[in-house]
């Protein structure tokens, strides 16, 4: 019964983990992946060469990744939680329902919505403040604009899985609490929060493994592709992107791509390693 | 919309009266929350009402939840894409609708064999599900092996096979069924003579409904929402989604807005597909409309169909 899924996880997701020899390749397209001749460490010059570029997508791709992890993972416990304790339950659901559509828009879809807010002589920003301010002119707006459009869009939905945490306390827990003379906030310190602990756990621990991927729509359509902004929007994967429709020399790329994948496994090995050691209940194998 | 019901004031549905302080606490509680529903919604909203603006007003005075005049033209220039957007849309739905069961159908049975635990491979399927998430060839290795080696350019099959299986969802679908499904009742259908095949079908899936519903939503939502994998795979007009239509828009405006000196005679080649604002916002509507609409109905399964439970097996 498993044999539908075995085959379809077989050629879609491990065959193109064989592919990943072509980086120690000299690719024609004509030859094939398998069929082209290897030239060992050369397309690893190329990184070397490129070195500038290299370093500034690692970086903001890293960057990022932290940045979006620890003020995303906050505020989805945090809303999770403020929510759980909203006793108008009615307006607490109607509101979530809100919240949690933004998740359903594709970046597509999203940078549109982006550009009506900051677009420079029609943006919403702009003529709302008086102000003149062309974004997509500069790099060092983009940090922010890129997490609040994360914020946006993924914190309703984020929140949701904690909340199904929340649903499964044992309310006699906080009964026993309240007896014992504890306000809300010592609830929540001692009950909520340790509670939560675990799911948090797992799911950085899943995140781990993609340090080195990006939400590429996020890169790639928000930022509109815009060269300009490259020194602080562009990630390994919005180049590599980039790459397959510009290039033909898929050296540097594959090159790249096999530093991502390696780099990624293992962060999350260690990242695994870690918590074991901490707490192997906590561990994802 | 249902923006307005925050607004009104609800019932305290609860047995305890609240104290002063509580009370103080409970409304700027409240009140936070409700900041963060406007900062969500509100993008939503303005699109909403955008795409209903006069053009010449948007021109003008710029993007505004209070436009001075109304209009109807830019949903009728959608309306005039006709033909290709009627394509797209058809595209689009088979692929999500296609996408959607097969992938259901295909990740419930791994599901249902990994949580066997008299199955000999259990083990080795769960861990074989697991290292994709671990370790995988990106998008370069992908698309070359995709292209080259499976023929898939072209092919609507290229946009349902890289999401149909999904490691979460099956992990997902399986802490459902390890702990929502009595065991008891699968091994009575055992005892009483049924195989696997008809314990699956006529026990498992059944009760499996709320998970199915939770996931296959997401996974609908994320077929209806990829426009990576159209970006790669589809070049051919017929077939492409409703995604890449915005795609290709977004990059007409680049276009005309990287090339100042592009003569009058192209611009009037690209014909209606000139982007204008209140036309691309509208467009933008109608590709996430449908979304909107149907989600509520699926909400009430999420927080009870997606916990996601130990990982491992």
């Amino acid at each position: 019964m498993a044999l539908p899924g075995f085959l379809i996880l077989f050629f879609i997701m491990y065959v193109p983990m064989a592919g990943l020899v072509m980086a120690f390749k000299k690719f024609d397209y004509a030859l094939g992946i398998f069929g082209s001749p290897w030239n060992g460490l050369e397309n690893f010059q190329f990184l070397v060469q490129s070195w500038k570029t290299f370093v500034n997508m690692t970086k903001n791709t890293v960057l990022y990744y932290l940045l979006f992890t620890v003020v995303g993972t906050l505020l989805n416990v945090t809303l999770a939680v403020a929510i759980d304790q909203m006793r108008l339950k009615r307006a607490a659901k109607t509101m979530q329902t809100l919240m949690i559509i933004p998740v359903f828009i594709s970046y597509a879809a999203v940078q549109f919505i982006v550009y009506a807010f900051i677009a420079k002589d029609t943006g919403l920003i702009n003529n709302a403040f008086g102000l003149n301010v062309s974004f997509y002119s500069k790099a060092a707006y983009w940090p922010w604009i890129l997490l609040i459009t994360k914020i946006w869009k993924d914190t309703g939905y984020g929140s949701v899985l904690y909340m199904s945490v929340l649903a499964g306390i044992d309310t006699s827990l906080y009964e026993a609490a309240d007896i014992d003379g504890a306000n809300k906030w010592q609830q929540i310190r001692h009950i909520t929060i340790p509670s939560l602990i675990p799911m948090v756990t797992v799911m950085l621990l899943l995140s781990v493994g993609n340090v080195m991927r990006s939400d590429t729509g996020l890169f790639y359509q928000v930022t509109r592709n815009n060269g300009i902004l490259y020194s602080t929007t562009q990630v390994i994967d919005s180049y590599v992107l980039n790459q397959l429709f510009k290039s033909s020399n898929f050296g540097f790329p594959a090159a790249t791509s096999f530093f991502q994948s390696v780099v990624g496994l293992l962060l999350m090995l260690f990242a695994n390693w870690m918590v074991r050691k901490i707490e192997p209940e906590n561990a994802l194998f | 919309m249902t923006a307005m019901a925050t607004k009104k004031p609800m019932k305290v549905r609860t047995g305890k009266r609240m104290n002063g302080k509580q009370v103080v606490g409970q409304t700027i509680l409240t009140f936070l929350v409700l900041l963060f529903t406007v900062f969500c919604f509100a993008p939503v909203l303005l699109t909403f009402i955008s795409a209903f603006t006069d053009e010449m007003t948007i021109n003008q005075n710029g993007f505004s939840f209070w436009p001075a005049k109304w209009s109807m033209v830019g949903m009728n220039s959608v309306l005039r894409y006709g033909n290709k957007l009627f394509t797209s849309y058809g595209v689009t739905i088979f692929v999500t609708v296609f996408g959607t069961f097969f992938g259901l159908f295909v990740m419930s049975m791994y599901a249902y064999s990994i949580s066997r635990r008299d199955f000999k491979l259990s083990k080795f399927l769960s861990i074989f599900l697991l290292i994709p998430m671990l370790f995988n060839g990106g998008q370069l290795s992908g698309y070359m092996i995709f292209t080259r080696y499976y023929g898939l350019k072209n092919n609507l099959m290229a946009l349902v096979l890289p999401l149909c299986v999904s490691t979460m969802n099956v992990i997902i679908l399986r802490t459902y069924i390890a702990n929502s499904i009595p065991n008891e009742l699968m091994e009575a259908a055992k005892i009483d003579g049924a195989g696997d095949y008809r314990t699956f079908f006529q026990i498992t899936l059944p009760l499996l409904k709320p998970s199915l519903a939770a996931v296959g939503f997401m996974l609908a939502t994320t077929y209806w929402n990829d426009w990576q994998n159209a970006l790669l795979y589809i070049s051919d007009d017929t077939l492409k989604p409703l995604q890449l239509l915005l795609v290709n828009i977004q990059k007409n405006i680049s276009f005309l807005l990287n090339n100042t000196n592009v003569p009058a005679s192209v611009r009037a080649a690209m014909g209606g597909a000139i982007p204008q604002y209140s036309s691309t916002m509208a467009t933008v509507l109608v590709v996430i409309g449908p979304i909107m609409v149907v989600y509520p109905f699926f909400q009430k399964y999420f927080i009870k169909g997606l916990t996601v439970g130990s990982v491992k097996g």
